[in-house]
């Protein structure tokens, strides 16, 4: 049973089951309808917040444009299937692939030489993307926004608010998989390596410029993806919305949440998305406090608790670890029993 | 040509500001290894300061400033001793981290203390305008132009030629080297940081009055400092603000001169500008280091 | 010394100089090494022995000169026209003088990290995380236990690299190299900060992974009884310049030798 929990992949479709449930305890009236829009919301960042996290917590490299890629691919999406009358499915790829492609180019630019100089490109290019949704008014509505309406798949079968919501929690979960596949192996070693060590990653075969590339656009295809639900989902997308603030919110999620974790970067969305959302706007004192808390949290974690708080999971199976060892053997290898489960902090790392 | 020398003249003015945020933000890095991305931010946060207490308090702006950059220095001081100095384990990336969490410390403490509205700051000089080739030029541009200048060359003497340059010089170079020497790479970084804020909120003043004082409208003049930081080149203080007048006068070129290049002239610049970052990756005034492994 | 017959040279280093600043670190240099043997490189402090392992695994591309590699079935590498990371791939791999390992990750993992460029896995297929994919990776880590085992420290695989002592990050480094099936491994200091009986340990497993690998070595050490007691050859270099190559015993005795140490490790033994 321990073991079936322990299954990254099982512990990902139990979190997507439990999100699932959600609309049904609305119906029931126990959280109200608005909670689960939230949540599905809270969902969206998760996606966009993860590619930063592969970006940044992996391969060490800064993005500031992660809101800019999100805000391109929701009007590329609310154009094609609003404007253009194409299919779901179209727009969706072409949100997908124009970012990822000026992404790449991006990266091409500013990546070749100095890691650093991503943050400052990312920088200018979210500056431009910001000038055109305000400017191209014939693709974007300008300041008063583009409209989208839920996903109509396969074109015809048109989902409702809920419905759209389990897709979102669905493509949740495949992403959540996907990122484990690519994130645990080979490719999340060269990441690792290049982040821990850029002379021995070279030595070892591995092309920084190539990762730090492939690193980037997986960022920029996950922001894209959660640009396109976002704007389905919502419905709506205004230029102020992608701001240089909501690129810090998706750095606040990874770092308070944790480095190179899945579940981390879901709780940090989730604490500090939603219960923003929850608790804290309705109540007028405190609905402008968020940014000051989260830049605050940002820079308390960093400085404290930097791998944030995915280790908290594992400083508990640490303390029971201990206990067991000590129940186990009555302390007598406790010295090596303290050693091993240290070193089993990095087996639960990135599930 | 009357128009081309009034357009160089706006480029030196606009350059100013630009060179005065590009010299912040290369202090800093210089000194303590740290891209600050809240370097608008502060500026922005202090300007409004200034601001408040002009429009909302009624003061004078020359009775504002000094607590402007008082602030401006306390906040300096308080940054790298509370935070930076601590960041000891953070690296490089870290402390990038740390400074865009600081944005949004700054642009969230803003509106809670100055009000939601945006402020409109009078100009250093309120009144007087001179005539150069026909082109209306007022007093504060050019106090704006020859303030900038004033501060650039004293900084850059300040550097060059004295002790304390000196002590500054060795920590960018080399702070355990420097710290070994006996110069006390502690104060320098904590000056350094303090001197950048008050650079900031120089350029946050000069800038304030063409627009109004908003959460965001240092933005474009940090975006257009970095990549001057970026084409001038990490290596050296005066690259980046050598570069920052560079840009200005393109900026305004593209501006004036093309179509709709008041809407476009930024991004296309902007564009132009990561291509050389692409070109010439160590800036123009930098040179290739080897990386020592 | 004898020059050796091409076809058992295995490296070749002609002419290489290199300056930063004024500071001429490798001033035309030329040295060859032969297959399968142990080759060290000894000289003071800043003479250079680490800037011309940059100059042949190009971190460093030298102002002048060439490096040849020579593979076992003749055919001939010019390493200045590869990029650093290519230079794995003909089959050279180095350590580090100052331990390069990624600190927050398992020994095992830094360990597989060494067997990035023999791993086959393209992304997509890493991406649905496919059978193959799957049993790559179990031959891979079972490869690197293995070789954990070889060295004695496999009973450390899960444990954080960064927390071991240097001794141990210096054997994982040694075998990260390894998973890389070199031809010509390349050692900077590896006894470095080592004790006396771990020293001796490490010239055994120097020599062993020499037969066992089949493979050439190439080192630097300031230990000389670990110099002197493994290597075939050695190169004694000083401000840049060779001052003499030959056996151990010719370098022993070399006046030229003795000269260049004299202050900073006082004799040779
Ligand atoms: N990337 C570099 N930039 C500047 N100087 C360097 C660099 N790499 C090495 N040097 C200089 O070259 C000289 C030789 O250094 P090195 O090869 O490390 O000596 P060692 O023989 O001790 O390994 C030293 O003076 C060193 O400072
Ligand atoms: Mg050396």
């Amino acid at each position: 049973m321990i073991k079936i929990v322990k299954n990254s992949y099982i512990q990902f479709i139990l979190l997507g089951l439990a999100l699932l449930t959600l609309p049904f305890i609305a119906e029931m009236g126990v959280i109200r309808n608005s909670t689960v829009t939230v949540i599905g919301t809270t969902i969206i960042y998760t996606i966009a917040a993860l590619g930063l996290n592969v970006l940044l917590g992996f391969s060490g490299l800064i993005s500031l444009g992660t809101a800019g890629f999100m805000g391109l691919a929701a009007y590329i999406s609310a154009y094609v299937t609003e404007t253009m009358n194409l299919p779901f499915e179209v727009a969706v790829l072409a949100a997908i692939i124009i970012p990822t492609f000026l992404g790449i180019l991006v990266g091409i630019l500013s990546l070749k030489f100095e890691g650093i100089y991503l943050g400052i490109a990312t920088l200018v290019v979210a500056e431009i993307l910001r000038e055109i949704f305000i400017n191209v008014t014939e693709f974007t509505g300008g300041a008063s926004g583009a409209l989208a309406s839920r996903p109509e798949l396969l074109g015809f079968f048109k989902l409702d608010r809920i419905q759209t919501y389990y897709l979102i929690v669905i493509v949740m979960v495949i992403i959540f998989m996907l990122i484990h596949n690519l994130t645990k192996g080979h490719m999340g070693r060269a990441l690792n390596a290049m982040r821990g060590s850029e002379a021995a990653a070279q030595a070892m075969g591995i092309n920084i410029f190539k990762y730090r590339l492939i690193a980037f656009g997986i960022a920029t295809i996950l922001a894209s993806v959660s640009g396109v639900l976002y704007v389905h989902y919502v419905g709506l997308s205004y230029p102020t919305t992608w701001n240089l603030m909501l690129s810090l919110d998706f750095l606040a999620i990874i770092v308070v949440g944790g480095f190179r974790s899945i579940f981390g970067t879901f709780i940090g969305a989730f604490i500090l998305f939603a219960m923003s959302e929850l608790f804290l706007k309705p109540i007028p004192a405190l609905a402008n406090i968020a940014p000051l808390v989260k830049g605050i949290l940002i820079i308390i974690f960093i400085l404290y608790y930097p791998n944030g708080l995915a280790n908290i999971k594992n400083q508990v199976s640490h303390w029971w670890q201990r206990r067991k060892g000590k129940k186990d053997e009555y302390g007598q290898t406790k010295e090596k029993k303290k050693k091993l489960t240290r070193a089993e902090v990095r087996e639960n790392d990135t599930a | 040509m009357a128009n081309f020398i009034g357009v160089f003249l706006r480029s030196l003015e606009y350059g100013s500001f630009y060179a005065l945020s590009a010299l912040s933000i290369i202090l800093v890095y210089k000194t303590s290894y740290t891209t600050n991305f809240a370097q608008a931010t502060l500026g922005m946060f202090n300007t409004f300061l200034v601001a408040t207490l002009v429009v909302r308090q009624g003061w004078s702006l020359y009775a504002a400033i000094p607590i402007g950059i008082l602030s401006a220095i306390v906040l300096g001081i308080l940054i790298d001793v509370i935070i930076i100095r601590r960041a000891t384990k953070a690296g490089a990336v870290g402390k990038q981290i740390i400074t865009l969490g600081l944005i949004s410390v700054f642009l969230g403490l803003a509106p809670i203390i100055f009000g939601v509205d945006n402020l409109s700051l009078p100009r250093l000089i309120s009144a007087g305008t001179l005539s150069i080739f026909g082109n209306p030029f007022s007093y504060n541009a050019l106090f704006n132009i020859f303030f900038g200048l004033l501060i650039m060359i004293t900084m850059f003497t300040t550097i060059q030629k004295t002790k304390i340059g000196l002590a500054i010089r060795t920590t960018a170079s080399n702070e355990t080297t420097a710290r070994i020497m006996g110069v006390p790479t502690k104060t320098v970084t904590m000056a350094a940081w303090a001197m950048a804020i008050v650079l900031s909120l120089i350029s946050g003043l000069m800038t304030a009055p063409y627009s109004s004082v908003s959460l965001t409208f240092m933005n474009d003049v940090q975006i257009t400092a970095f990549l001057a930081t970026v084409v001038g080149g990490f290596a050296t203080f005066h690259g980046p603000v050598i570069a920052a007048y560079g840009i200005s006068i393109l900026l305004n070129v593209f501006q004036v001169y093309m179509p709709e290049g008041t809407v476009w002239g930024k991004p296309i610049l902007y564009a132009v500008l990561l291509l050389i970052m692409y070109f010439k990756p160590y800036g123009i005034f930098g040179k290739q280091r080897v990386k020592k492994v | 010394m004898i020059q050796p017959e091409k076809k058992d040279i295995a490296l070749k280093v002609e002419n290489v100089s290199i300056a930063f600043g004024g500071l001429k670190a490798v001033d035309d240099l030329s040295f060859s090494i032969r297959r399968n043997e142990i080759y060290g490189l000894i000289g003071p402090n800043g003479a250079g022995k680490t800037t011309i392992f940059n100059c042949i695994t190009q971190f460093y591309k030298a102002d002048s000169g060439s490096v040849h590699f020579i593979h076992s079935n003749g055919k001939e590498t010019n390493l200045m026209d590869l990029e650093v990371h290519n230079v794995i791939k003909e089959g050279i791999v180095r350590t580090f003088q100052n331990v390069e390992l990624i600190r927050e990750l398992s020994i095992i993992d830094n360990v597989l990290v060494g067997a990035h460029h023999v791993m086959h896995q393209p992304l997509l297929g890493q991406l649905f995380n496919r059978g193959k994919i799957r049993r790559d990776e179990e031959e891979t880590r079972k490869k690197a236990e293995g070789i954990l085992e070889f060295l004695d420290i496999l009973h450390l695989k899960n444990f954080i690299a960064g927390s071991q002592p240097y001794g141990v990050q210096k054997k994982v480094e040694i075998a990260r190299t390894l998973m890389s099936n070199p031809d010509l491994i390349i050692l900077d200091e590896p006894a470095a900060g080592l004790n006396d009986t771990e020293t001796k340990e490490l010239a055994d497993r120097i020599k062993k992974i020499k037969d066992v690998y089949n493979a050439t070595i190439l080192l630097v050490e300031h230990d000389m009884r670990l110099v002197m007691d493994i290597c075939d050859h050695i190169c004694a270099i000083s401000f840049g310049e060779k001052i003499a190559e030959g056996t151990p015993k010719e370098i022993q005795s070399n006046p030229e030798v003795q000269k260049a140490y004299l202050g900073e490790e006082g004799e040779l033994e």
